[in-house]
């Protein structure tokens, strides 16, 4: 709770940026929509109309994980000088961040649904969907940050080192191909990694009008689960000690 | 004063920093910022913590607070809720007083409702019920260390610890602040009080103790113990008096 309260003041500073606020982040993706449609259909004058919002869910469901993850990684360094003078569970920070990132996706999320719309893309039943969707990402990524962000204090390298291994994952991820553009032998490398059927439920619901594909899922939101597990039993131990770490 | 059990306990608490030279081979060396540290507080006590500069103090009263935890020793804490007074609320500047103020409440543990209802008095404390509702980059150094300081001072707390902290603003607040945590000294508030100020200390506490380099040098009543640190002091650079009895 206290997350959820301390996060809408970050979010009220990103609003506070600039006179259009936080239509930014609507505008996001739209902008991103241009350049690849000025990309894919002008340039090389691709043929595959599907491409474009195929590439854009992917980017603004990339984004969310991305940043959330990051954001919360590193939630302990951003926040070290009030740790400094007050208690509070460090883990708090990290939900903030999360949360601010949600909220930042809940409008790049809005804007791709208007995109859809305008390029004929209705919503289905399998729209109904989406909450299971959304949790299972969710879980994901709060179990990933919970992890990496009571790591983070012990090896501060992995602040450098976390947007470079994003940048890989993106390309590993299925953001801007599907799965059946790889070769056979890849197909189940490719379907260990957790962010690719997490990537590909969004599509098959929004895209397919499908049901995502449930035992992968299942298996991202289990490895979120044990991330945030062992996130959650490190962060216990070492909630008072991080402060110190911080400051030496 | 002294009925019971004493409401905080420190029996023999050490802790070092651990200090990255950060290179890849790692080297870490240790810093000892305690060595051995006894205290005790009783509730409604106010004493002191003196010593030279770099002795232990701040990092005393961080553990006392509950913000980091020391490598040995045990620390006993009756069931209150312990306030570092600090001036760091994570304020953010864009925002206005009013926000930064809700902000600050909800940083040291309050509900939302529950600051809320406070800010009208923050607000008139701080002396900025009319900048209240501009954003915190437009306000001076000296409004937001009042707006800190009013926050700070109005969430509720058993134990109080003030590390160099009696007073902050221009003059008129300066005495304003000071009499508002005079009259919380002397309510029925517990307090630390770390202080280089000898008339501080003799004014509001009734029991010092004397850290050097980590380690309860001695403790007893103020006056008494006063005169030994001074006599320390001016004997030399880091070479504490002999103390009898130890």
């Amino acid at each position: 709770m206290l997350s959820l309260d301390i996060a809408r003041f970050s979010v009220k500073k990103e609003a506070a940026k600039g006179y259009l606020g936080l239509l930014w982040w609507f505008a996001d993706p739209a902008i991103n929509a241009l350049l690849y449609w000025f990309l894919v259909v002008v340039v090389f004058r691709s043929a595959d109309d599907e491409f474009v919002p195929f590439v854009l869910l992917g980017l603004v469901i990339w984004r969310w994980i991305q940043q959330s993850v990051t954001g919360g990684s590193n939630a302990i360094y951003s926040n070290s000088g009030l740790m400094r003078t007050v208690h509070i569970p460090k883990l708090v920070f990290v939900f903030k961040e999360v949360t601010v990132a949600g909220y930042r996706f809940v409008f790049g999320f809005a804007a791709i649904m208007v995109i859809y719309f305008l390029l004929g893309y209705f919503p289905t039943v399998a729209y109904f969907l989406l909450p299971i969707q959304f949790a299972a990402t969710l879980v994901m990524i709060l179990g990933l940050a919970s992890l990496l962000s009571s790591l983070v204090p012990f090896f501060p390298d992995t602040q450098q080192f976390l947007p470079h291994a994003f940048r890989v994952l993106m390309f590993v991820s299925g953001v801007f191909y599907s799965q059946e553009r790889l070769p056979e032998k890849l197909v189940p490398i490719y379907r260990l990694n957790p962010f690719s059927g997490l990537v590909d439920g969004f599509r098959a619901i929004m895209m397919r009008g499908e049901a995502p594909d449930f035992p992968l899922l299942i298996y991202a939101a289990s490895v979120g689960l044990a991330c945030g597990l062992v996130g959650f039993v490190i962060h216990m131990k070492y909630n008072r000690l991080y402060p110190r770490i911080i400051a030496a | 004063m002294r009925s019971g059990n004493p409401i905080i306990s420190l029996e023999d608490v050490a802790m070092s920093y651990k200090i990255r030279n950060r290179r890849l081979r790692n080297e870490r060396h240790e810093k000892p910022a305690l060595r051995s540290i006894n205290l005790n507080l009783w509730r409604g006590e106010t004493i002191g913590i003196i010593g030279r500069n770099g002795a232990g103090k701040s990092t005393l009263l961080r553990i006392i607070a509950g913000i980091i935890e020391p490598d040995s020793g045990i620390v006993t804490r009756n069931h209150v809720s312990i306030r570092l007074l600090g001036l760091n609320l994570g304020f953010i500047p864009s925002l206005s007083g009013y926000d930064n103020a809700i902000l600050g409440g909800l940083i040291l543990g309050l509900r939302r409702k529950e600051i809320e209802a406070m800010v009208p008095e923050i607000a008139e404390f701080a002396e900025l019920e009319q900048a209240l509702h501009n954003p915190l980059r437009t306000y001076s150094s000296g409004m937001r260390t009042r707006l800190a300081f009013s926050i700070a001072v109005s969430v509720p707390a058993d134990v109080l610890l003030l590390d160099e902290l009696m007073g902050v603003g221009d003059v008129a607040f300066r005495k304003k602040s000071g009499e508002k945590l005079r009259s919380m000294i002397n309510s029925d508030l517990s307090c630390v009080i770390v202080s280089h100020s000898n008339e501080i200390i003799t004014e509001m506490c009734s029991r010092i103790v004397w850290v050097e380099h980590g380690e309860t040098i001695a403790e007893g009543p103020t006056e008494e113990i006063l005169e030994r640190y001074e006599a320390a002091m001016l004997a030399g650079p880091s070479q504490p008096a002999p103390v009898p009895g130890r």
